[in-house]
């Protein structure tokens, strides 16, 4: 229970964060579906950050109606799956929204190595 | 390797949640996946692989209420997605309907009289209504998926944004009404400061307004609609 807790606690600092982690996902990659966004966010964070469908989903749906990304189904050994891919807009946000970032790591840092 | 006797399983079981086939399509595939990574993972079989994606799930699917657009309950993850496209649309929807506003209140102080002002009137309101109703006549390849699937024998809705086609076809008819109408209390309000008719003119200027806005939102719908459908063609072939 208290790993849980501790787990729950740890994903709510990422909540701000979801739309920019996802977006630099995307910029990693050509497309990208909905689990592998999942997946390639856990394996980066060593286990650390487990997006959550209900978080995912909507996050994605709503940057496709900003026209941050698009989407497209295809069929893969027989399956229909649906892949993100970023929009130009969605680049040049996340290339701005990566610099804030930065900056933002930086001064947190700067502050809590005090 | 999931079989497709167990992927039939997995849509069955989304079905029963009823979760509308363009959100389904996409769970379907992320559900395979994980089951598919819990037997790899953990060397268990399919079944209970399973059992333990419903679990991680059972949360998202909880059903809720969205009355403003949804008679029943719907899955939690469903309004979550909904509502984020929704607000995108209506946020549209608004700003149509606001511009159209702001051009009859130019209309009335532009025309030359109340007659020249009714005729103004009669187009700017059927232009929402000839819109709609070329937009409805030229897709009419959609028509037959405005009404629930086909492929699931109507246990679902193609899409999040069919339930609000409904509401093109009342606006629209509200809207022919609108359009026989006049707008003589708005004109006569603000260019012959007749002030006796103060509710009556306010129904002249803002009913119009909450019916565009609304037509406006429901076509964008159908847009979407259409759109989604031409997505997912490959899955709606039957099987």
């Amino acid at each position: 229970m208290q790993g849980i807790n501790h787990s729950m606690k740890k994903n709510s600092l990422y909540k701000g964060t979801l739309q920019n982690i996802i977006l630099k996902l995307l910029s990693k990659e050509v497309k990208m579906y909905g689990y592998q966004i999942t997946q390639r966010a856990k394996e980066l964070t060593e286990g650390e950050l487990e997006m959550t469908e209900g978080a995912l989903y909507p996050l994605l749906h709503k940057l496709e109606s900003d026209g941050m990304i698009i989407s497209e189904i295809q069929k893969i050994n027989g399956r229909d799956r649906k892949y993100y891919l970023l929009t130009e807009k969605g680049k040049t946000q996340q290339a701005e929204k990566e610099t804030e970032m930065k900056s933002y790591l930086l001064n947190l840092q700067t502050i809590f190595n005090l | 390797m999931i079989t497709g006797e167990q992927e039939n399983k997995i849509t069955d079981y989304l079905i029963a949640q009823q979760l509308s086939l363009d959100i389904l399509v996409e769970i379907r595939d992320h559900m395979i996946s994980q089951i598919s990574d819990l037997q790899n993972k953990e060397n268990i079989s399919f079944e209970d692989a399973f059992l333990k994606t419903k679990e991680s799930w059972k949360g998202e699917f909880k059903l809720v209420n969205y009355l403003l657009f949804y008679p029943t309950a719907i899955p939690l993850i469903a309004k979550r997605i909904i509502q984020e496209k929704y607000a995108g649309l209506f946020r549209k929807s608004l700003m149509i309907g606001l511009l159209a506003l702001i051009i009859n209140l130019l209309l009335i102080f532009i025309s030359k009289n109340q007659d020249h002002y009714n005729l103004f009137f009669k187009l700017l309101n059927g232009s929402f209504l000839l819109g709609s109703v070329l937009i409805l006549v030229f897709n009419y390849k959609i028509w037959k998926y405005l009404k629930a699937d086909f492929k699931y024998r109507g246990k679902s809705l193609y899409t999040m944004y069919q339930q609000n086609i409904g509401l093109m076809v009342v606006c629209a008819s509200s809207m022919a009404q609108v359009v026989m109408k006049n707008g003589d209390y708005a004109y006569q309000f603000f260019r012959e400061h007749n002030h006796s008719e103060v509710f009556l003119t306010l129904v002249t200027v803002f009913f119009p307004f909450i019916l565009q806005t609304a037509l406006v939102f429901a076509v964008f719908n159908f847009m979407e609609h259409k759109k989604n459908l031409l997505k997912m063609q490959e899955f709606l072939k039957p099987a």
